[in-house]
Formats: C-alpha cells, sequence, structure tokens
C-alpha cells in the first residue's frame, strides 16, 4: 500500500497568495486599530436534536482576512455560517458581526455582509436585473454599474429568469448581487460547487479583483481546495462540528511535509523512531521504502536526521492544502489529536 | 418600511402573470348572453344577471384559490426550499419579510378578485345596469364585500400554516394536533357552559360566532406567522416549533381567558346583577328569588334564590313558560321551594322541577324526577309542600313532588279553553278554574274540583267572569271585574251563585280579596280614592273602614308570576295596607291601618317594594329596597332595618 499525490514538490517559500497580502493587512491595521474585528464566532454550537453538527467554534477574522472554512460533507460549515449571518439560533454561544450580536442586529448588518450561499437562493421568477432592482433600495452603497458590469462580464442575460440560467450563472448573478453591496465582509458557503471550471475560475478571479479594490474579508466555505490555496491568508478545518485547526495557510505548509525514505537506506521499524519527534502520522511503508507526513517539520531536525546513519537519503516535499486537508480528515484522521498539531481545537 | 414595501412589490411582481390573467378570465362570463340564448332565454335582464353572477361567483372562486395557493407557498415553499435565506441575508427585518410576503398574498388574492369582476363592472355600468361605483353596484353589497376582505387573508394565514406544517413535517406537528384538539374542547366546553348558564342563547347565532371565532383564529394565526418568520427565520423545524408554540400557547391563553372570562360571568351573586328586574319574597320573609341582567353578554340574565339573613344564595336557572311565566312556587309555611328548568338546550328542551328545602342550612337545589315536555306556565304547591300542580295551557298535572310519582293529569277537551288555575284546598283536594274563549251566550270560566284520591274532576259551575278575576284565599269566592272595571261581580265558586255587584255610576271599581277572606275595593274619585273593606260576600258590614286617599294615591296589582295571585293588592297581615302614591319623580308609601282606620305615611322617597309571594306572605313588616340597601320596615312604626346590600330595582306596582 502506498500514498502518493501527484501535485507534491518540492519545498518552495511563500507562494500561498498570488494577492497583495501585506497591503491589504496594513490598511487594515492602519485604519482600523481599535475596530472590532468584522466576524468573531464565540463558542458556537449548533444541535438537530440530539445531533450536535457545530461542536463550540470559536474562530476570530480580522480585517481583510481572506478565511478559509474547510471540511468535509456534513462537517457543519453550513450551519456554522447560517449562526455567523443571523439566519439560524445557535445552541450556546453567538456570533459577532462586526462587533455586533448576529442574531439580535442581523438586519443591520446585513447592509455590510455580502452573501453568496451554497445553493442559489435567489426568486427563480425573478431575472438578475429584477433582483437588483430589489436589492437597490436596501444597501446605502449600491453600485448598479458594477453589478451590471459583472454580468457583462460573466455573460449572465440580465433578462433571463433566474431559474433558467446554468448553475454557474446562477453562481456568477448571486456574487454579483453581494459585491454590488460593496459590502465590508463577503461569506460564501461552496459557491462553486457544481461549477464547472471555467465558471469556477471566473468567479475566483472576480472574487480576487474585488479583494484587490477593497481590501473585503472574506469568509469562503468551500471544497474548491486549489482555488482556495491561491487567494487564502488563513484557514479552519472543521471535522465532526469541531474546528481542527486554524492558522495561517502559509504556517500550515510549512508546518506539514512529506517524508520520504528509500527502502536501502534503514530499516523501515528504525525510520520511524526517526520521524517521531516531527510529529508523523500517516506513515506507509513498502517494499520502496518508508513515507510519512509530519506536522511539526523541523528544518533543523530534518538535516540532523538526514545527517543520521538512518536518515541518510531522507528527502521532504511540500503539501498542497488539499494534501493537508486529506491528511487531517481522511482515513486516519482519527489520530489527529495525538498527531500534535497546531492551531486552536 | 423600505424593507416592507421592497418586499412587497417584490412579490406583487412576481405574481404579475395572475393579475394580468384575471381581468382575462373576468371577461368569460360577458359571453353570458350567448349561452342565455343558448339555452332559449330572452331578455336582456336574464342575460345580465346570469353574466353578473357568473362573475361573482368567478372573482370569488379565483381570489379564494389565489389566497389558498399564495398562501401556502409565498412562506412556505421558500422556507422548505431554503429560498427565504435570499430575504434572511438582506438588511430586511423579519417583520418585513414577514408582512411583505403575506401581505402581498393578501393583495394579490383580493386584487384578482377584483380584477375578474371588473369587465362585469364596467359592463353594468355602460349598460345601465349598475350605478358604475364599485361599492353601489349592486353585484357587491357591503356585507358581502366585508365578508370577503376578511375572509381573504384568513384563508391566506390558514394557507401559510397549512403550507409550512405539511412542508416541514417535524415532530411539532404533534403539538399542533393536540393544540387544536385542547383549545377546541376548551372552548367548546366554555360555550357550553355560558349557554346552560343563560349567557349565551341556544343555539348560538352562526354569525357572530364565526365572526368572533374566525377573529380570534386570524389573530393567534397572525401571531403566530410572525414569530415563526421573525424567530425561525431560515431553519424551518425552529420556525415550525415557533408557530406551533405560539399558535398553541395563544390558543391555550385565549381558551383559558374565555373560560376565565365566562367563570367570571357565571360565578355571580345577586348584587353581581345590574338591576333586580324580579323579586318575589317567600313566605317567611326569609328568602328571596330574584332576577336581572347580569354583567357580560346583551341579554344575559341570571335568576337567585338569596337568603336575607346568611346572604347566602343559590344560582337557580328559571325556565319560562310558553306563556312568558316564570314557573316558580313557594310553599305556603316557606319551607319549600320548587321552580323549573330546562334540562338542555334553553328554549327548546323539557322543563325539569327543581326543588329546594329553605329551612335547611346550606341546601342545594335537588334535580325532583319530574320532568314535563316544556317547562309548565304555572306550579302551585299544596299547603304542605309534598304535591305540586302543573299547568300548561288546558293541561293539568299533580305530582308527589319528592317521588315525581304522577298522581292526576286532566286535559281539558273544550278547545275554547286555554288556560287553567289550580288553587290546593288541601293536600288531596284542588280547585281548577279554566278560562274560555268569551262567546255569546256562553260563561268564561268553568269551575272544577278534583279528588287526587279518586282521580275524579266533578265539574261545579260556568261563570260570566271575562276579565281580571280575584280570589279568595280559601278558594271559595271569585271576585270578576267588568271589562271597563265598571262593575265587580262576587260569586260562590261552588255553586256559581252571584252573591253581589259592585258598581257606581261613572267610576271604575277594582276589588282584591285580604288574607283573611275580606274583599278591598278602592273607587277613585275627583277627590280622591275610596278604600272601602267589605266582607267575603262583597257586602258592607256594618263599621267597615273606609279610607280616601290622595287622587295620586291607588293601592296596586303587583304583576306576579302566577296567575291565581296575580293582581293582589299589597296588604301586610289583613290589619294594615299599603297605597303607592307617585309624585312625579318621587314614590311615597302610606300604611292604612284597617283596625283603626288610621293611615301612617312612610315618609321615604325611593322606596321600591319586594312584593311577597301569595296572601300567606303578608306580614307587617315588608321588604323594600332604597336602590342600595335591602331595608325590611315595620309598618306599625315606620321603623327601617337595614338587611345588607341590595340592587337596584323597579318594583311591578301597576296602577
Amino acid at each position: 500500500m502506498s500514498v502518493t499525490s501527484a501535485s507534491a514538490s518540492t519545498v518552495a517559500a511563500g507562494t500561498v497568495l498570488d494577492l497583495p497580502a501585506a497591503a491589504r493587512s496594513d490598511t487594515a491595521a492602519g485604519a482600523l486599530a481599535a475596530a472590532p474585528p468584522p466576524l468573531a464566532a464565540e463558542a458556537i454550537t449548533v444541535r438537530y436534536g440530539r445531533r450536535t453538527a457545530v461542536d463550540a467554534v470559536s474562530l476570530t477574522l480580522s480585517e481583510g482576512t481572506v478565511y478559509a472554512l474547510l471540511g468535509r460533507n456534513g462537517a457543519g460549515k453550513s450551519s456554522l455560517l447560517r449562526c455567523l449571518l443571523g439566519q439560524q439560533r445557535a445552541a450556546a454561544g453567538r456570533a459577532l458581526l462586526f462587533g455586533r450580536d448576529a442574531w439580535r442586529h442581523r438586519a443591520a448588518l446585513m447592509a455590510r455582509v455580502g452573501v453568496v450561499p451554497e445553493q442559489s437562493d435567489a426568486p427563480p421568477r425573478a431575472t438578475a436585473r429584477q433582483l437588483a432592482r430589489f436589492c437597490r433600495p436596501l444597501y446605502h452603497h449600491w453600485d448598479g454599474g458594477a453589478f451590471e458590469g459583472r454580468l457583462r462580464r460573466f455573460g449572465v442575460p440580465a433578462d433571463l429568469p433566474f431559474g433558467r440560467l446554468s448553475k454557474g450563472q446562477q453562481g456568477h448573478v448571486a456574487l454579483a448581487l453581494a459585491l454590488a453591496a460593496r459590502p465590508r465582509l463577503l461569506i460564501l458557503d461552496d459557491p462553486t460547487l457544481g461549477l464547472d471550471a471555467v465558471a469556477r475560475r471566473a468567479f475566483f478571479e472576480e472574487l480576487i479583483g474585488e479583494l484587490a479594490d477593497r481590501g473585503t474579508t472574506v469568509l469562503l466555505a468551500t471544497h474548491d481546495l486549489a482555488a482556495v490555496e491561491r487567494i487564502a491568508d488563513r484557514a479552519g478545518i472543521l471535522a465532526d462540528g469541531r474546528l481542527l485547526l486554524d492558522e495561517e495557510v502559509e504556517g500550515l505548509k510549512l508546518r506539514f511535509r512529506r517524508i520520504w525514505l528509500a527502502a536501502a537506506a534503514a530499516a523501515p521499524a528504525t525510520a520511524l523512531d526517526a520521524f517521531a519527534p516531527l510529529a508523523a502520522r500517516e506513515t506507509v511503508t513498502g517494499d520502496w521504502g518508508v513515507e510519512t507526513v509530519v506536522t511539526a517539520y523541523d528544518d533543523e531536525r530534518f538535516r540532523a536526521f538526514q545527517g543520521s546513519a538512518a536518515g541518510a537519503g531522507a528527502q521532504v516535499t511540500s503539501l498542497t492544502l488539499e494534501e493537508i486537508f486529506i491528511a487531517l480528515t481522511g482515513a486516519g484522521a482519527d489520530q489527529l489529536e495525538s498527531a500534535g498539531a497546531g492551531g486552536p481545537r | 418600511m423600505r424593507g416592507l414595501t421592497a418586499v412587497l412589490r417584490h412579490e406583487i411582481a412576481e405574481r404579475r402573470l395572475l393579475l394580468l390573467a384575471s381581468p382575462l378570465i373576468g371577461l368569460l362570463p360577458l359571453a353570458a348572453p350567448l349561452m342565455a340564448a343558448g339555452a332559449g332565454g330572452s331578455g336582456t335582464a336574464a342575460a345580465a344577471e346570469l353574466r353578473d353572477m357568473g362573475a361573482l361567483f368567478l372573482a370569488l372562486a379565483l381570489s379564494g384559490l389565489s389566497a389558498l395557493l399564495l398562501g401556502a407557498s409565498v412562506l412556505g415553499a421558500d422556507l422548505a426550499s431554503r429560498r427565504l435565506a435570499f430575504f434572511f441575508s438582506r438588511p430586511l427585518t423579519g417583520g418585513a419579510v414577514w408582512a411583505g410576503k403575506l401581505g402581498a398574498a393578501a393583495i394579490c388574492a383580493w386584487t384578482t378578485g377584483l380584477l375578474a369582476l371588473l369587465p362585469a363592472l364596467l359592463t353594468d355600468a355602460a349598460t345601465g345596469g349598475g350605478d358604475g361605483s364599485f361599492l353601489h353596484n349592486p353585484l357587491l353589497p357591503g356585507p358581502w364585500l366585508a365578508i370577503w376582505f376578511g375572509a381573504v387573508p384568513l384563508t391566506v394565514l390558514i394557507a401559510h400554516h397549512g403550507g409550512v406544517i405539511l412542508r416541514t413535517r417535524s415532530a411539532w406537528l404533534v403539538l399542533d394536533l393536540a393544540g387544536a384538539v385542547t383549545v377546541a374542547a376548551m372552548v367548546l366546553w366554555t360555550l357550553r357552559r355560558l349557554q346552560y348558564w343563560g349567557a349565551l342563547p341556544d343555539p348560538l347565532p352562526a354569525a357572530p360566532l364565526v365572526a368572533l371565532g374566525s377573529g380570534a383564529a386570524g389573530v393567534a394565526l397572525l401571531a403566530a406567522s410572525a414569530v415563526q418568520v421573525i424567530d425561525g427565520r431560515t431553519d424551518p423545524v425552529r420556525g415550525h416549533r415557533a408557530l406551533s408554540l405560539t399558535l398553541a400557547g395563544l390558543g391555550v391563553a385565549g381558551a383559558l381567558a374565555f373560560a376565565a372570562l365566562a367563570q367570571r360571568w357565571i360565578a355571580i351573586g345577586p348584587l353581581d346583577l345590574d338591576s333586580w328586574s324580579f323579586a318575589a319574597v317567600a313566605p317567611g320573609q326569609t328568602w328571596i328569588a330574584l332576577a336581572g341582567p347580569a354583567p357580560g353578554p346583551r341579554e344575559y340574565g341570571a335568576s337567585f334564590l338569596l337568603e336575607v339573613g346568611s346572604r347566602r344564595s343559590v344560582r337557580a336557572r328559571f325556565a319560562t313558560s310558553a306563556d312568558g311565566t316564570l314557573p316558580l312556587a313557594f310553599s305556603a309555611d316557606g319551607r319549600r321551594a320548587v321552580w323549573a328548568e330546562y334540562q338542555g338546550r334553553r328554549g327548546t328542551s323539557p322543563g325539569v322541577l327543581m326543588s329546594l328545602a329553605l329551612d335547611r342550612a346550606g341546601a342545594m337545589p335537588v334535580r325532583t324526577p319530574i320532568v314535563e315536555s316544556v317547562p309548565p306556565a304555572n306550579l302551585v304547591l299544596s299547603p304542605r309542600g309534598t304535591r305540586i300542580a302543573t299547568t300548561s295551557g288546558r293541561q293539568v298535572a299533580v305530582y308527589e313532588l319528592d317521588s315525581g310519582r304522577l298522581l292526576a293529569a286532566q286535559t281539558s277537551r273544550d278547545s275554547r279553553d286555554w288556560q287553567a288555575t289550580v288553587v290546593f284546598r288541601d293536600e288531596d283536594h284542588l280547585r281548577l278554574l279554566v278560562s274560555r274563549e268569551p262567546a255569546p251566550g256562553k260563561d268564561a270560566l268553568a269551575v272544577y274540583d278534583l279528588d287526587l284520591a279518586s282521580r275524579r274532576l266533578a265539574g261545579l259551575t260556568t261563570l260570566p267572569c271575562t276579565w281580571r278575576r280575584r280570589l279568595s284565599p280559601d278558594a271559595e269566592r271569585v271576585a270578576c271585574h267588568g271589562v271597563h272595571h265598571e262593575k265587580v261581580a262576587v260569586f260562590d265558586l261552588a255553586s256559581g251563585q252571584r252573591l253581589a255587584e259592585l258598581r257606581q255610576t261613572g267610576a271604575k271599581i277594582r276589588a282584591s280579596y285580604l288574607a283573611d277572606g275580606r274583599l278591598a275595593m278602592q273607587v277613585p274619585g275627583p277627590a280622591g280614592t275610596e278604600v272601602t273593606i267589605l266582607d267575603r260576600d262583597g257586602r258592607l258590614p256594618p263599621g267597615a273602614p273606609r279610607f280616601r286617599l290622595p287622587p295620586s294615591a291607588k293601592l296596586g296589582w303587583f304583576w306576579m308570576p302566577k296567575e291565581s295571585i296575580y293582581g293582589w293588592i299589597f296588604q301586610t297581615d289583613a290589619h294594615r295596607l299599603l297605597a303607592r302614591e307617585v309624585l312625579g319623580s318621587r314614590v311615597a308609601w302610606t300604611v292604612l291601618d284597617l283596625t283603626r282606620g288610621s293611615t301612617r305615611s312612610l315618609g321615604a322617597d325611593g322606596l321600591r317594594l319586594l312584593p311577597p309571594w301569595g296572601v300567606a306572605a303578608a306580614r307587617s313588616a315588608p321588604l323594600f329596597s332604597d336602590g342600595a340597601r335591602l331595608l325590611r320596615i315595620d309598618l306599625a312604626t315606620g321603623e327601617p332595618h337595614d338587611l345588607g346590600p341590595a340592587r337596584p330595582y323597579r318594583d311591578p306596582f301597576v296602577e
């Protein structure tokens, strides 16, 4: 048995974002140093009957953050987002948007929040233009020109009923509606689910453009890990309702590495012992040697290991966010607790 | 408000096709002339009527159907498909979403009806079939318009709740069903209680009941839908829970409030009555039968038996006979009261006789085994109170009170007979006076004796006694008034012999028997009313007391609920009579001392006499109400004794 990763590559630092993240951070920090965070979850718990869908999740997004909320289907992402949007009342804990309780002040807060749902929820008989006409009086900063421009860029017909648009077009309309309100916080719940590659790309490019222009804080729940890797500067992983980790994407990628050791180098048992200080998990052995994912990679230790008899010839590769996600939530994820991974539990 | 307007506009615009189609559908009834011609009808009037009726039916059907479908889908479908989140992720309050969506459904349902009606209305106006005004068009009478106006939002709300409940299919459905059953049971139970105690008519009037029920249901549904949307938001189960809890809470609270209000109306005493419209003091003067309008629904009246000394009262449900009389009787010794109540529904069910031992502390009314198909017109208790006679029109029945055993029953076969009056001469013998329709050459009163042991009815005589009969206490004599009070004839009831005829040229004469059997005659004249006390045969004995009262003072008659004593003038103990004088708004009472031949003014104003039940109840200290207090006044001294609070009372003293 073996675990392989087609996208594994040699370690390369500083490749997390295509965006001017530093500039965004500077703007946010400078202008709103004392302002409450755009989004904060305080031990939110959601229950459906006896089942706990979200289990005491706490989370804070500072101004300008692009946060990727990852999790398998049924992990509790949508429930958490509904609580954060004040659409669903948490069984315990509370959600704060811009320092105000999201449940109690939902209507007022939504003026500053753009939402792109998992399933497009706009009235099916209304056209995109009619939807814009409906939204326009509700927002102080409605940008009708931007809305029309985005529809043109996306190639969405403005006068076709929403229900007759393709899934991708519906997603684009939803994004256009959300961005036309010029939100300070954008919450997207798996917005590219079911979209083809072209539509996905167009969606994220529009989003990246918005982030570059306005430095909007973004909470993005998605399964599209490749895209997230390009734009997110922070990620959290939900599994069974619990937030397994919540940290900078760059740090995450530095911490998670795959180490490979040829069979001839050492006996597998000796090699396993050697990986232990690096918080190894998902160790796979075979005739070819031994491979493991470590969650607390340290350059110095690895070089020392390489210099030892057991580690002679050992190689290390970086992991994509998807590989990290699979390592944490896929088979053998129950070992995570003992893996010593950082971030809040 | 901006949000509400936006949602309203959006929702109405979403249904623009329905609104556009409505007037087109409304064109269908315009084909009525063709249909009328095809059916062989003639004339434009028939075609216009067919067209208008068709248009009205179509408009109502379209409006109702729209209300039903829109109500069921406008929020419920969005909630089930999670599309409601579109509105909740905008700066819209829950109230705006709720009011905007349901309001739009109601507006669309109203408008579809009006638009469907429009072609017919315009045609009416153009052809002179109506005056062109919506509200004045005979096609749209105001009450129907109001009902339609109210029914549409109610239908929308009912459909909305049904839609949410059926789509959610959560376990809260159990609460919905349990709540509905509980509330319905509580309301029905309360309604039945109110009917039982006479606060509500039986059967209930449908229109106000439906209006009230719909109004209450509408308010509850409106509140529940608001809570469901505002608190449940996009969570269907939470929404259903909020809806169910609100609806069940409001329903149960409303039913409890209704039950509490009903209890407040029912659990009243005689002093809670707005006034006393009927009063009768039982022999012994310790109990008073009272009835009057009670606080609560319009035309709600309650009746009681009140013990004067202890203030204890017993609620009764006095039935009313077909003749409008109140079947109530006290035994001569004042130890027992018997009255008729409806066995079931008021007004239509059989009458059951109730009995109360007045001399037993804490006694409660007891249902006797005696039930008659309708409440009898009159009840007469035997002197010892062991037997009771009931009369209903031409029918007389005598029962043993405790066992309910029927001792005798007689029904006159003479179709001219219309009312029987019964007097117990002793426990086993009764005298019956049967009134007959006046006819030329025929007497108007037939007299019989009924022997209970043999059950034999013996005819004694017939008398030309047509108007205002006054029986002597021993039922041996009767004084019959002329139609214009021009004379009073005194007869012996056993033989039919005319014993005397009292008349005075140009004067109206009235006479009544006193407790000791003497006859009091009253003759009003320009100089005042002259009162003379005759013997029982109507003769003037030597030294008979005579009084001359001021012209405005008269011995009067009390309207009593029992024919045999109806019309007794008030007397106290055969030694005194009470005369009532009305001086403008003032009422003054004068005591006539029959022994001394003197008079005494009670000097009190505003006193209302509570009439005694029958001759045997006469005492020297009658009960009065001054509006606030119950008073016993010693007629010998004129001294009043306060017996406690009373209610305003209008005495039935008839001049």
